[in-house]
């Protein structure tokens, strides 16, 4: 799928740059488990992994990773408080029922959490809904209305106001556009936001 | 060796040991010896003694898991998951499959000759349980000089014989493989086994366990096998299997003989078993079953599992509901809880519990994954030490 593919090379780049060497790393929606192996072999990581979907859980383990097939609220209550160095949750939080508590889960399972995501604040999404009236379809959205995994459609700004709201501290975070980095605007212009928090 | 044998293990023959002379202390407070076991090897023991995959059967399997018997119309009962090329890859790994405490295939059970006495056990036999059981798999590892194993694994009671293999001897396994599977019996397959232990024994010719030398209690064993072929298979699978459809017959009888080909699928289920299993030792094993806690003398099931090392790999199937998903899961959280690494994997299927023997294409790759995983972090150790 066109959503799996966008800018990841630089998703993952981002999320390898920032995981801690030798660490213990949980990968929600880890998918065919192609990052997890990357941390596995670069930074040397003891990876796990939670997915729902069979055939991906088989080619991750079939990577040597450990994974939990299943989906994000059982995977997670699975594990003690501070389990974890890092916690990934790379374009799987839109796509969640209770984001917000699975997002609190990842802090409590994790002592730092990457979470990345699709800007629905990006121009293109506004001016699809504004100027043509039609639910919007881009790079980072490529799905129809009907056929879309995403359940939850927020911006960089709704999400800083949560984090603002939660107390989650950014310890880093970057933004992109066509594999490039965002600076000026970024609820306007970036595609997909990465942050990096802890609980401070 | 037949034309079919060419692509599997081809003949194999089962071996027997006495072990435990001075007797096995069993859970029970009693003391057992010497006990015999019969056991089946497969592939080659490496020079380190380190490729052993010990293989748990499950409750009315014995140890031919695979292969073939002279002259025998089928193969042991895990042929499709072992051998060269197959999911315990006998080109690569040594498997270890022993005949349980307490069964009917040539480790001593109720059935088996009593020294003290010249005569068959019966009910004189102790109660075992799944530890007994494990206990005695160690003293045959020892028997064979193997100090430890790559991976324990089995299904159904074979799976609950893996899981207190890792808990109770934590420094000689490696990695568990625990196929549809319970940490501990729960009411509704207590209740079950109940049923079959009853139909047993409500048999007058079970007479107490003393049937040896007659037909023994042929009716009772039969419908205890019924009623555990019925939680072996599922709502959907039996639909699909066999409908409402008539055995041998356009329309209803009216009588009690036999209507619905369900009806005569089970009948023929309960009578094969007659012919191939002991009606004590089902009484034993189920009561095994039955007595089996994990977390037995611990806090919590994750407290149990702080003592395990290596990683676990747990398979449920999704109609299962003898061993349900959520008991599997709850295995899989305890693990995580207690730090230790486990991959949970779900296979839809509706063939029931019996999809641990059926859908083994399914399991093969995850179990081919792990043991290459634990073979090679092993290989990786031994380079490293003589390296330094």
């Amino acid at each position: 799928m066109p959503q799996q593919t966008h800018n990841k090379p630089e998703i993952d780049r981002w999320i390898v740059e920032h995981t801690p060497e030798g660490g213990r790393v949980l990968d929600i929606g880890c998918g065919e488990g192609d990052l997890l192996a990357r941390l596995v072999s670069e930074r040397h990581v003891h990876g796990a992994g939670i997915e729902l979907s069979e055939e991906c859980v088989v080619k991750a383990v079939e990577k040597g990773l450990s994974v939990h097939h299943g989906n994000a609220e059982e995977g997670m209550d699975h594990y003690a408080d501070g389990t974890f160095d890092l916690v990934v949750m790379s374009r799987t939080i839109q796509e969640l029922e209770a984001p917000l508590r699975m997002a609190r889960e990842a802090f409590r399972i994790g002592k730092r959490v990457a979470i990345v995501f699709p800007n629905f604040g990006h121009w293109r999404i506004r001016k699809r809904l504004a100027l043509e009236g039609r639910a919007p379809r881009t790079r980072s959205f490529p799905h129809t209305w009907y056929g879309s995994p995403n359940r939850r459609f927020f911006t960089i700004a709704d999400w800083e106001g949560l984090c603002a709201q939660e107390k989650w501290h950014c310890l880093g975070r970057a933004f992109l556009a066509n594999g490039r980095k965002i600076t000026v605007l970024p609820n306007l212009r970036a595609e997909v936001a990465m942050y990096l928090m802890d609980l401070r | 060796m037949s034309e079919k044998n060419t692509d599997g293990l081809g003949l194999v023959e089962t071996q027997s040991v006495a072990l435990c002379h001075e007797g096995l202390p069993l859970d029970s407070g009693e003391t057992l010896g010497p006990i015999t076991v019969a056991y089946e090897t497969y592939g080659t023991l490496s020079e380190k003694r380190d490729n052993v995959i010990l293989v748990c059967h499950a409750l009315s399997g014995g140890a031919h898991a695979a292969g073939w018997h002279e002259g025998a119309r089928k193969p042991g009962w895990w042929d499709c998951m072992i051998g060269p090329g197959k999911g315990f890859d006998t080109n690569k790994y040594f498997v270890l499959c022993s005949n349980n405490l307490g069964g009917c295939y040539g480790t001593t059970g109720p059935s088996s000759i009593n020294p003290a006495t010249g005569k068959p056990y019966g009910l004189s036999f102790p109660v075992v349980t799944i530890p007994d059981m494990v206990n005695l798999q160690a003293r045959l590892l020892d028997c064979l000089e193997i100090p430890s194993v790559l991976t324990v694994t089995g299904g159904s009671m074979g799976g609950m014989m893996a899981l207190q293999w890792g808990v109770a001897y934590p420094e000689r396994v490696r990695s568990t493989i625990v196929i549809a599977a319970s940490h501990e019996h729960s009411p509704q397959q207590i209740a079950f086994n109940e049923v079959a232990r009853r139909a047993i024994m409500a048999d007058p010719t079970w007479n107490h366990g003393d049937y040896y030398g007659t037909e023994g209690p042929r009716l009772g064993l039969a419908v205890a096998r019924m009623v555990g072929h019925i939680t072996y298979l599922s709502d959907s699978g039996m639909q699909r299997k066999f409908g409402r459809r008539l055995q041998d017959r356009e329309r209803y009888g009216y009588d009690f003989s036999q209507d619905f080909e369900v009806e005569s699928y089970l009948r023929h289920q309960g009578q094969s078993f007659v012919e191939r299993f002991d009606a004590n030792s089902l009484l034993y094993l189920s009561k095994a079953l039955d007595y089996f806690d994990l977390a037995q003398g611990f806090e919590s099931l994750t407290e149990a599992f702080e003592r395990a090392r290596g990683p676990y790999l747990l398979i449920a199937f999704s109609s299962d509901w003898l061993y349900a998903p959520e008991q599997v899961k709850t295995i899989a959280k305890a693990i995580r809880r207690a730090g230790g690494d486990a991959t949970y994997y779900e296979i839809s299927s509706d063939y029931g519990h019996d999809a641990f023997l059926l859908d083994y294409d399914r399991q093969a790759p995850l179990i081919r994954s792990l043991l290459a995983r634990v073979y090679e972090a092993d290989e990786g150790k031994h380079a490293a030490a003589n390296a330094q």
